[in-house]
Order: structure tokens, then C-alpha cells, then sequence
């Protein structure tokens, strides 16, 4: 069970990738959104997924998650290993089983549920009870809802919503919401957190907050492959880049690296972004 | 508290209802509404906290009875057998019935279920071996519990009682339970639901079979409480007259469809409508209803909404 | 019997009449769905309706077929644009279930009121051509089947042709592919909802006139039609009109030969089994969606 403090994944650091994405390609009719993408995901670092609009950065993310299938490629999960598993062929409630998690470009809470029970309702889903099981509420059952209340109270806390824990999500701040849906991303101890635009909408200050957690995150051993337009966030962030244009990876590197490109300066970066990484 | 005191009023008239009047017709009616309790669950379960559209409920409500019918009529088995077959039978449909319905779209889970209906109206009124076709099953014998018969109304009254009050109090276990919050969720958004990893479509097949076991119990009582059936039993005025309890009584919540079935059956008795008519005005009512969204009368009359109730009226 | 190539061919002949009727019952439905992604749950209610409407004209005010068949039609288009407007236009941002539910209500009015005013005995509609029947080299076909037929192929080039060359069908295309752009560009999408109301209603009323006095009206009548309608469209690919038009007459057919060959049961089953079929294995239909997503 994760308590507050961050833990690392055993003493040796495993070199081997997280995730492997391979040659996903995906179309539309005669739209191309995604035309063999190819890349590799460290483990336990938080990398960045970048490129202009319609560079099939989400559609990526849907391949991966399940929520659309792939015409070919595979993305594999512990790529190598005894525990690999192959992502692109599963049903979205198989992904997240696999502790594969994702958050939406468009912000997606149970507005009708408490925020508490939104939590809840994220992790109750880990240990695969059957309806029966749950319905009458046999010990085992009963147990997970506990100590899944006691990680619910936790998360409330780090992301300060508990005065609102009884309240509606719907009533909450969208800053409030995207905390909410990083909260419940991370209720079940996922392996590999794919977010998509978490700081879309957001303001500045809360962004600064935002970081924070998603630093936390991290700590603890969750590999974030991140989504974003917001450049000076990734640059800080992402230990790699990887830059999407019009469905075929560009380039990649270290921040540095790729805001120096001029492959992707051209393609997407405006100048000012460019000028405040120099100077 | 007011509401506790309001609650044990409530609890002691039903009760004791038989004596304070003795009119067979009064038991009869009042015996309806606890069948129609029943039946408003199993639709609850399914549209107000599944969120579907399911007007599968005939068919589950006609299978019951033809079963309930059939197993009495020609072996003669104690109810105490036959009406968990009904539900059974209830439950098997659902499967049946939810297994394609509920892969396909919202669309087209409508009109799987509506077909479904038809289909088994068909099937009923062609196989005349077992079901004697448009001539139905009559003379259908008391039902007998452990070898007691139920034949008074007062009986009669008292088993639908028992019947509403098993249903309502396992629907509250359900909606109540982590289930139902599954339900809930997969209702409030489907696609964060299936990102969590909320098996949606178990959880509907789970609650489909469960209203069917519902509605197939409440076929197996009126079947023997009417005495006589026919294919009309998966006609459509079910679904009809169900949706406006559910909707109008409150759409999601544990009592809503239980009021809801009280006024509705009650109701078109003290106005003496011609079917037709009160079939039209049912229609009004659920157009009035769609264009005007009221969120049900358990809401009018100021109860507290809890936040699971379905927002869709 | 089996080899007899005449009774083969009058199966056949009888499958593509009573097909032609689905398909131009069929059409409307699609449309409404392609178009606005709506489905009409009072659809074969206003078959029924186009049906009492047509009878009560020829009957009450004296009028002869062709005039009252007109009329009717007419008539039933306003119907079409009213219903939209009252039940689909007010939804068209809330969820779907919302038009499912009017739609119901309004089958359920329609039902009731009708049989207030006609009653539950089943009434009949004397056309021109009862009694006129075809010989072509030993099929025997009724002159109000052909009519249907050439109802039908009248409606279906009418329709493409008002979707293809006309402004209002451009503005329906339009709908169909991308409603909140239409919204930009200053497409009136309530508009194109109307029309298209009107137009369903119209096509399935005229499929109610030509095909009423084959059979006795009752009020009830509608529920097999919506259900025969639902099944075309399915299998065809839900809002494909072409596809719905083939659909109806591959039904037509296949119930022709089950009933000819097999029993009643096998032939009014078939649809069922179709359209389930076609679900589980191919969802967006034989021809898929045409368009709409």
C-alpha cells in the first residue's frame, strides 16, 4: 500500500524501457494520423510528448489505452520481460488493469459522484471482484474499501480537497477537477501514467502546484509520459522529448536538445520559446 | 425525528391496511401496486442507475408468467419452486436479451430490446404446444407456498407486500454497494469509467439479469393472480406504463419508482379511464415529462437527492 | 414443387414487391438517422397515420385515391416538420434518449388516439387498382404492388436527386457530416431538421398510401412497420440510404422464400434474426454508415 513517502523500485535501477511504442501506425480513410511511430520510454522518468495540433499525440494515446485500435504496430509493456504485455490489443478495462492509466484532453470527473467516491470508485476496480462479491459485501471486499478510503483520505490531503471530499466533482474548480483526475490516475498504483494536456486550462499559479505533484509522482515510481503545449513546463519537467509531427516522430533528445532543433523550430516552435531557452 | 415518525406511519398503514378495509377491491388494487413495485425496480435498476434505455422489460415480465403458468398448469409444482424458476427464467433472458443489446450502440440497444418483445410475442402466439397461442393459458391455480394456498386477497395482499419489500430491499443492497456505485459511474461517463478499469459492460449484463429476475418474479405473480395469460403479456403498455412510474416517481432513486408505482396504479382506478385513454394520457405525460424535464415527483415532494440519482429525467 | 421454376419465380416476384414497400418505408428512418442521427420511435405510427389520414379522406370528404393520396402525403409532411420541431429540435444538444422517449410518447399518443377515433376493428381502403392484378409469363403480381414499386423508385430518385442538386440537401449533407461546423458557417441547423422531419414523414406516409389497401388498417398497425424499418436500416448501415433501399429488398425477398419454402414462423422471424445477426458481426451494417459518424 503507497503511503506518503516516496519509494523506489528496489535498490538495482533497471535500464530496460517501460513502454515500448513500435511502429503504430493508425488512418483514417485516406488521413494518416499516425504513420509508424517508433520509441522507447525509461523507466521511471517523465517524458514528454510534444508537437503541433493534429501531430496525433492523443490519437497515440488512444492506440495505447485501447480506446481506438491500431491498424498496426504494438506498444508493449515491460518490453523483454517475463511480465511483458502487449497494450494495442486490449479492451481500455484491460489497460488499466495492466496499471496502464491515462487522464483526457478533455477533462473527464464523475460529476454526478462525491469527489471521495470518484477516488474510491477508481481503485475499486484493482482486485476484480465479482458483482456478487461485492454486492453482498464479504470480508474481502469490505477490507478494500477500507484501506482504499484510508489512500482516498491520503490523496485529499496532497492535493487539498478534502474540505470538498463530500461535495459533488461538479461543483469543483476546473483547476480543482484536474487535480481530481490526477488524484484518481494515481489510486491504484499505476506502473506507467499517460496524461494528456494536465496543465491545459489551468492557471499559473496552480500550474507551479501541478509540477510539484507531478515531481511527487514520479518519486514514488510512476513513469508519466506527458502530452503537452505547454513548452516551458515540459522543458522543466521531461528528462526526454519526443516530437510528434503529422503522425511520424520527428526528432527526440533532451530539452535542450530538441528546443535547439531547427527541424522542430520550424515545424512548431515559435521564436520567443526558442530565445528564452537560449538567453 | 419527523422522518422516522413519517416512516413508521407509513409502514404501519400498509400494514394494516387489510383492516381497516376489508373490500376485496381495495386488496386487489393495493395487492397490483405491490406487483407493480417489483416490475418499477426492474426498470429502475436498469434506466435510472444503469442509465439505459431497456424496453426489454416485457419480455422478461411475459417469460416469468408463461413459466409460473406452465410449470403450475401442467405439473402441478409448488410456487415456492415455480416463482424462483420465473425469476430464474427472468434472469436466463437477460443474459440472452443483454448479451448482444448491450454491445451494440445506445441506438440500437433500444431497438434490440423493443425487438426482443415483439420476438417473443411472435414465439408465443405461433407455438401453440406449450403456449395454446392467442388463446392463452387460463385457469391458472392458486399459487401454493410450502402447500399453503393463496387464494384470500388479504393473502394475496400480504405476498406482493413480502414480494415489493424482498426487491426493494435487494435493489438497496445493490445501488448501495460498490456495484452500484460501478453502475452509477459507467452511467455518469462511460469512457473514464472504462479508463479506471470498470468492467461496464459485466455491470450491465449483472444489472439486465437482475431486472429480469425482478420482472420475471412479478410475471410469475400475476400470472397465477390474474388466473389467465396470453401473448399480450409482452405487449408494449407494460414498458409504457413503467416508464412514467420510474420517470415521473424518480428516475435513480430507491423510493421514486416505488411511489411512482403507488400513484400510477392507483391512480388511473379512482379516475376509471378506458385503457385508451389513460394510455393517451400516459403519452401526454411523457412527452410533457421529456420537454419539460421535471425530475420526478420523490423530488416535488422535497426529498433529499442523493448523489446518485440519475440526472436524466 | 420446389423445382417449379414459375413458383420460384412468384416468390421471387412476391419478395421484391412486398421489399420495395420495406425499402420505401425503410428510407425515411435512414434518413432522419444519417441526417440528424435521430431515431424515430413513432415512425411506423405515422405509416398508420398516412394510412387512418388516407382513409378518412377517400371516406368522409368523397375525394378520389390519387387526390387523398396527395393530400395525405402532403399533409404527413407537416406532420414530419411538426414532430421535429416539437421533439427534436429542443434535443438535438441532449442526450439522444431524450428524442427516444418523445418519440415514444408521441407513438403512444398516436396509437390511442387513433383507435378513440376509429375503434380496434380492422377498416380497409378500396384503391383503383383492386382487382387489377398483372400476368407477367405466369406471375401473377397485384397492380397495387406495382404501384408501390413505382412509388418507391420515384421517392428514392427524388430524394437523391434532392440531396445532390438542390441547396437545401447540400445544407442536409452538410448536418450529417459535421453539425457544429454547419453552425459556423451559418447552416440553420434547426432548419435542416424541419426539412428533413418533414421529408421522413413524407416518404413513409407515402409508403402507408400505396401500401394501406393491401392490407385492413388498425390502429396497431405501425408497431410491425417500425420494427420491419429498424431491421432494413440495420442491416443495411444505419443512415445509408442505398443500403437501407437494398436491405429491404434483400428482406423482402428472404421472407418471401421462408415463408414459400419453410412456415409462417421462419418468415416473420428472419427479420429478427437478421438484424441480430448483423449486429454481433458487422455492427455499422452491409453498406456501414454513409458519412455521419
Amino acid at each position: 500500500m503507497v503511503g506518503q513517502a516516496p519509494r523506489r523500485r528496489g535498490s538495482a535501477v533497471r535500464m530496460t524501457p517501460i513502454l515500448r511504442v513500435q511502429g503504430i501506425v493508425k488512418t483514417y480513410g485516406a488521413v494518416t494520423a499516425l504513420d509508424g511511430v517508433t520509441f522507447d520510454v525509461a523507466r521511471g522518468s517523465i517524458t514528454g510528448l510534444i508537437g503541433p495540433n493534429g501531430s496525433g499525440k492523443t490519437t497515440l494515446f488512444d492506440c495505447i489505452s485501447g480506446f481506438q485500435r491500431r491498424d498496426a504496430g504494438h506498444a508493449w509493456l515491460r518490453p523483454g520481460e517475463r511480465g511483458a504485455v502487449e497494450l494495442t490489443s486490449l479492451a481500455p478495462v484491460r489497460v488499466a488493469r495492466a496499471r496502464v492509466r491515462r487522464t483526457f484532453q478533455q477533462l473527464k470527473v464523475f460529476t454526478g459522484l462525491s469527489v471521495r467516491d470518484n477516488l474510491l470508485t477508481a481503485a475499486q476496480s484493482a482486485p476484480g471482484f465479482s458483482a456478487f462479491a461485492e454486492v453482498l459485501r464479504v470480508s474481502r471486499v469490505r477490507e478494500h474499501e477500507r484501506a482504499m478510503r484510508e489512500r482516498a483520505a491520503g490523496m485529499l490531503e496532497e492535493f487539498a480537497l478534502t474540505q470538498h471530499a463530500d461535495d459533488p466533482a461538479g461543483s469543483l474548480s476546473y483547476g480543482q477537477r484536474k487535480l481530481l483526475e490526477l488524484a484518481m490516475a494515481l489510486m491504484t498504483d499505476p506502473e506507467v501514467l499517460l496524461l494528456d494536456e494536465p496543465v491545459a486550462g489551468v492557471n499559473p499559479t496552480l500550474i507551479g502546484a501541478l509540477k510539484q505533484h507531478l515531481v511527487q509522482v514520479r518519486d514514488r515510481g510512476v513513469t508519466l509520459l506527458i502530452v503537452e503545449h505547454n513548452l516551458e513546463l515540459v522543458f522543466e519537467l521531461c528528462e526526454r522529448i519526443f516530437v510528434l509531427d503529422r503522425g511520424r516522430l520527428l526528432t527526440s533528445g533532451a530539452p535542450r536538445e530538441v528546443a535547439h532543433d531547427p527541424r522542430v523550430l520550424e515545424a512548431y516552435l515559435g521564436v520567443k520559446s526558442a530565445a528564452r531557452l537560449n538567453g | 425525528m419527523n422522518r422516522t415518525r413519517t416512516t413508521a406511519i407509513v409502514v404501519v398503514a400498509v400494514l394494516a391496511l387489510p383492516l381497516v378495509s376489508g373490500s376485496p377491491y381495495v386488496l386487489h388494487v393495493a395487492a397490483m401496486t405491490g406487483f407493480y413495485v417489483v416490475l418499477a425496480q426492474s426498470l429502475n435498476l436498469v434506466l435510472g442507475y444503469g442509465g439505459l434505455l431497456s424496453l426489454a422489460t416485457p419480455a422478461f415480465f411475459g417469460i416469468g408468467a408463461y413459466v409460473a403458468a406452465i410449470l403450475s398448469l401442467r405439473l402441478g409444482w409448488d410456487s415456492a419452486v415455480t416463482f424462483p424458476l420465473a425469476s430464474l427464467a427472468g434472469v436466463i433472458s437477460g443474459i440472452a436479451i443483454g448479451f448482444p443489446s448491450l454491445r451494440v450502440s445506445r441506438h440500437s440497444f433500444v431497438i434490440v430490446t423493443l425487438s426482443a418483445t415483439l420476438l417473443l410475442q411472435l414465439v408465443a402466439n405461433n407455438w401453440e404446444d406449450v403456449t395454446r397461442g392467442s388463446l392463452g393459458l387460463a385457469n391458472i391455480p392458486a399459487p401454493r407456498l410450502f402447500g399453503v394456498a393463496v387464494t384470500e386477497r388479504t393473502e394475496w395482499y400480504l405476498l406482493s407486500l413480502a414480494m415489493a419489500g424482498a426487491v426493494v430491499f435487494v435493489t438497496s443492497l445493490v445501488v448501495g454497494s460498490r456495484f452500484g456505485r460501478a453502475m452509477v459511474a459507467s452511467r455518469d461517463n462511460e469512457q473514464l469509467a472504462l479508463a479506471i478499469g470498470l468492467d461496464v459492460f459485466s455491470t450491465r449484463l449483472f444489472a439486465f439479469s437482475l431486472s429480469g429476475a425482478f420482472a420475471g418474479l412479478a410475471g410469475a405473480l400475476y400470472a397465477h393472480f390474474i388466473t389467465y395469460i396470453d401473448p399480450g403479456v409482452f405487449g408494449f403498455s407494460v414498458s409504457e406504463t413503467l416508464l412514467i412510474m420510474v420517470i415521473l416517481g424518480g428516475s435513480g432513486t430507491l423510493w421514486g419508482p416505488v411511489v411512482g408505482a403507488v400513484v400510477f396504479t392507483v391512480l388511473p382506478e379512482v379516475l376509471r379511464l378506458a385503457p385508451e385513454m389513460r394510455s393517451l394520457l400516459y403519452g401526454v405525460i411523457l412527452l410533457l415529462i421529456v420537454l419539460y424535464r421535471p425530475s420526478g415527483l420523490a423530488t416535488w415532494l422535497g426529498r433529499r437527492r442523493a448523489a446518485g440519482a440519475a440526472p436524466f429525467a | 414443387m420446389l423445382t417449379d421454376p414459375i413458383f420460384l419465380a412468384q416468390l421471387a416476384a412476391n419478395g421484391v414487391a412486398v421489399g420495395l414497400g420495406y425499402a420505401l418505408a425503410a428510407i425515411g428512418l435512414a434518413l432522419l438517422f444519417g441526417i440528424l442521427g435521430q431515431v424515430n420511435f413513432a415512425h411506423g405510427e405515422l405509416y398508420m397515420l398516412a394510412a387512418f389520414l388516407l382513409l378518412w379522406i377517400t371516406k368522409q370528404l368523397g375525394l378520389p385515391y390519387g387526390v387523398a393520396a396527395v393530400l395525405t402525403v402532403a399533409v404527413m409532411a407537416g406532420a414530419g416538420a411538426l414532430l421535429a420541431q416539437v421533439v427534436i429540435v429542443p434535443n438535438l444538444d441532449r442526450s439522444f434518449e431524450s428524442v427516444i422517449l418523445g418519440t415514444l410518447a408521441v407513438s403512444i399518443i398516436l396509437q390511442n388516439a387513433v383507435r378513440l377515433a376509429f375503434g380496434a376493428t380492422p377498416l380497409d381502403i378500396t384503391s383503383p387498382l383492386e382487382g387489377v392484378t398483372v400476368d407477367i409469363g405466369g406471375v401473377l403480381l397485384f397492380g397495387q404492388r406495382l404501384l408501390v414499386g413505382a412509388a418507391f423508385l420515384v421517392a428514392f430518385a427524388g430524394l437523391t436527386a434532392l440531396l445532390r442538386y438542390t441547396a437545401i440537401g447540400r445544407a442536409m449533407r452538410a448536418v450529417s457530416q459535421n453539425r457544429e461546423a454547419c453552425v459556423m458557417v451559418g447552416i440553420d441547423v434547426r432548419g435542416v431538421a424541419r426539412w428533413t422531419g418533414a421529408l421522413s414523414a413524407a416518404l413513409v406516409g407515402l409508403a402507408g398510401v400505396v401500401v394501406a389497401p393491401l392490407f385492413d388498417l388498425y390502429p396497431n398497425m405501425g408497431i410491425e412497420v417500425v420494427f420491419k424499418s429498424f431491421a432494413v436500416v440495420i442491416i443495411g448501415g444505419m443512415g445509408n440510404l442505398a443500403g437501407s433501399a437494398l436491405a429491404g429488398l434483400a428482406l423482402g425477398v428472404a421472407e418471401s422464400f421462408a415463408g414459400g419454402l419453410g412456415n409462417a414462423v421462419l418468415r416473420d422471424g428472419i427479420a429478427f434474426t437478421l438484424m441480430i445477426a448483423m449486429l454481433l458481426a458487422r455492427p455499422q451494417g452491409l453498406f456501414g454508415r454513409s458519412v455521419r459518424v
